[in-house]
């Protein structure tokens, strides 16, 4: 980093994403307000009459209307960014599938919140999980500054020739959408040099190439649509590559960023905990302390859901005895909610298998205390004790289950 | 502009509709009345059209197309027009599109049930565009199920007419819930017919027009010979006998300053004793608006008295 480009701003992840939109250059953002990622459209409006936002703001009449309209500007070769949480992200589900068929780099800023019933407008995953295999490359920011940073990255990889993919930069509601933190964005030098980084959204089949016309998005019979989706899957086999080479030139450039896992302590570690988004502070500092009493524990949080870090996992726990996976979504009727469950096959057919336990927290908003993950990293060490091998355990469930 | 075989075709080989559609009947006069028909970029709801038209890897559409889900043709045109609008600005619109025009196409479903808040919200937001609504009133891509714009009493395979069921028992004015949004530039009723063979592309040419300023809504019957069950070759015939019973009545909307004021273009010889609004907008289409001066009056005796006596011979333009 030869040359400073960045300036100091206190801000909230909605900000930060809001900011992180206009810095990109984005061209046209389709929103409906929605608690907590409401605030990322009224910043972006704002910014649009103040004149530091030079593309489109169109306000709809609806979640699936505003990612329909980020459908069809994307379609016409325009840098689009949709934010949106919960219920909405549920309401717009149509799209949000339909977008990677139609390989479209549309960057979805998702505060993650519970969805209903009952209502309840905390932080959770909840939301984003039902679109886990939609085909979009997924994201989970730990704080307002990686929600900035992860937008450029999102633009870049998702725009890449060789991915053309919708990526979701998903962040905690409130945690992180409403916590106000001191950030680095960049200032005039780094924008203009993210944006010649970043350059002009380039679509081949954009709808206003007028000279050479294409139809998009139409019906595929039996021929040829496992094809279709297949080209999918090549897809995301392709960003782990583009997404390095992404994060090198952005941490080489401007400041380091994570990309795919972020590990504390692992090295020497016999147990480990996996979490995402923003409770990885809360067991971090939890395994900081225990490390402190001679605990042999370290923590690993997965940055990129989907594609899973595969690969970094089987080499980072790997060698560990057990493993505790802390979702923040449920599952119902089945052994492993879904990030535990990625978990656990990522590991599977190893030399040797460590002991996968898997926990439902945080569900709703509910604090994780760090004397509940002092329990955990003790539950860890006698795997024989475990109730649970077929449900997760849910923590801190008044006459709920005990860890 | 009435010598259609000169224009550019935006509907190619390779369709795959039902023998006798009258979709592309519809489509293909509505781009090509557009200014510049090759800037004319469309989004279509799913439906017949979608499946007639574009099955990959074969489409029919010479201009750029594409497809989005079943109920926000509305959000669609918002969203082509924003990145319209976005690149024109940043000036990076790719050559040859300095007059670009978004065209929405969407079924009656799509348009009346699933869609109606989409249509409704894209009215609010007025936004430039063409909305066309190809009518066969009802779901006729999934087999003739009743939809908001199945008239009354109409027999679908969800309103089933026979013992104990009763036919379809609402109706739906669509063009009467889009005029509730103050921003709407201009609406029109048309159909398909022998007897007023141009009055949809007139429409369409008056709805380009107006859309320059904001949305403009085509409203278009388009009989579907295997929902409605008449032979293949008669779906212009069955337009003229809409017309000239008034189940299809022909009118449009036009917005002058804050006003929506209506226009009747074509009054049915049996309603004559009953109008009294006054006198027929005759001159409603600056161009050739001799449709109706030849065929107007002269055709309400020849109306055919039930469908398998239609003859294609009985008319038209007034030539027997």
């Amino acid at each position: 980093m030869t040359e400073k480009y960045f300036v100091i701003k206190p801000g909230d992840g909605n900000m930060m994403a809001a900011q992180a939109i206009t810095d990109a250059d984005t061209d046209v953002v389709a929103v409906y307000q929605i608690t907590p990622s409401t605030q990322v459209s009224e910043i972006v409006a704002d910014m649009k009459r103040a004149g530091e936002f030079t593309g489109e703001v169109r306000v709809l009449h609806g979640e699936i209307e505003a990612y329909t309209a980020c459908y069809t500007a994307s379609q016409c070769g325009a840098r689009t960014a949709g934010p949106s949480c919960s219920q909405g992200l549920l309401y717009a589900s149509e799209l949000l599938h339909a977008m990677s068929g139609a390989r479209l780099p549309i960057v979805i800023l998702a505060a993650n919140r519970e969805v209903s019933a009952p209502v309840n407008i905390h932080a959770g995953h909840s939301d984003v999980m039902p679109f886990r295999d939609s085909g979009a490359v997924m994201l989970f920011a730990k704080n307002a500054q990686e929600v900035y940073d992860f937008t450029f990255l999102a633009f870049k990889v998702g725009e890449d020739k060789r991915i053309q993919l919708p990526v979701w930069v998903n962040y905690d509601g409130f945690e992180v959408s409403h916590t106000t933190v001191i950030n680095k964005v960049l200032n005039e030098a780094g924008i203009k040099k993210v944006r010649d980084w970043l350059g002009i959204y380039d679509r081949p089949c954009s709808m206003l190439n007028i000279e050479h016309p294409h139809s998009t998005g139409g019906l595929v019979l039996p021929n040829y649509f496992m094809e279709v989706k297949y080209a999918i899957l090549q897809a995301m086999q392709n960003v782990p590559k583009v997404m390095t080479e992404a994060a090198k030139f952005y941490s080489e450039n401007f400041w380091p960023v994570h990309s795919f896992v972020e590990g504390y302590e692992l090295e020497d570690a016999e147990y480990a905990i996996v979490t995402m988004g923003s409770r990885f502070g809360t067991v971090k500092e939890a395994v900081r302390l225990a490390r402190a009493n001679g605990e042999k524990v370290g923590a690993l949080r997965i940055i990129s859901f989907r594609p899973f870090p595969v690969e970094q996992i089987r080499t980072m726990l790997g060698n560990k005895k057990a493993v505790a996976v802390l979702d923040r979504s449920a599952v119902y009727g089945s052994a492993m909610p879904p990030l535990c469950g990625d978990i656990a096959s990522s590991l599977a057919n190893l030399p040797t298998v460590p002991r996968t336990r898997s926990f439902v927290d945080s569900m709703g908003g509910r604090v994780l205390t760090i004397e509940q993950v002092f329990k955990i990293i003790e539950s860890l060490k006698h795997p024989e004790k475990w109730e649970m091998d077929t449900r997760s355990t849910w923590i801190g469930v008044e006459k709920g289950d005990t860890i | 502009m009435s010598d259609h075989a000169e224009k550019f075709c935006p509907l190619g080989n390779g369709q795959a509709a039902c023998a006798g559609c009258t979709i592309n009947q519809t489509i293909e006069p509505v781009v090509s009345a557009a200014p510049q028909p090759k800037q004319v970029i469309a989004v279509g709801a799913s439906g017949c059209s979608i499946v007639a038209q574009y099955i990959y890897p074969l489409t029919a559409w010479k201009i750029n197309f594409t497809h989005v889900i079943f109920e926000t043709t509305g959000g669609a045109m918002t969203g082509m027009e924003a990145a319209y609008k976005a690149l024109k600005n940043k000036g990076r619109l790719p050559p040859g599109a300095d007059d670009v025009r978004v065209l929405g196409i969407a079924g009656d479903g799509a348009t009346a049930d699933i869609g109606l808040g989409s249509l409704l919200g894209w009215c609010e937001r007025g936004d430039p565009g063409l909305y066309l609504c190809y009518d066969n009133n009802g779901y006729q891509n999934t087999g003739t199920q009743s939809s908001g714009t199945s008239p009354k009493g109409s027999h679908t395979t969800t309103t089933p007419h026979g013992y104990q069921t009763s036919p379809k028992a609402q109706g739906k004015d669509l063009i009467k819930l889009v005029l509730c949004q103050p921003a709407v530039t201009y609406a029109a009723m048309t159909t398909l017919s022998t007897l007023w063979p141009h009055d949809l592309e007139y429409k369409a040419e008056a709805a380009f027009e107006a859309a320059k300023h904001g949305p403009a809504f085509l409203h278009c019957i388009s009989p579907c010979p295997r929902g409605w069950g008449y032979p293949a070759d008669q779906a212009r015939i069955i337009g003229d006998i809409g017309i000239e019973t008034g189940v299809i009545p022909l009118y449009h909307v036009i917005k002058v300053g804050d006003e929506h004021i209506w226009y009747l273009d074509f009054l049915p010889e049996r309603y004559k004793e009953y109008w009294n609004g006054g006198e027929i907008q005759k001159d409603i289409h600056p161009i050739g608006n001799g449709s109706e001066a030849n065929c107007g009056s002269k055709t309400c005796s020849q109306i055919p008295q039930k469908l398998p006596d239609i003859k294609r011979t009985s008319t038209v333009n007034g030539k027997t």
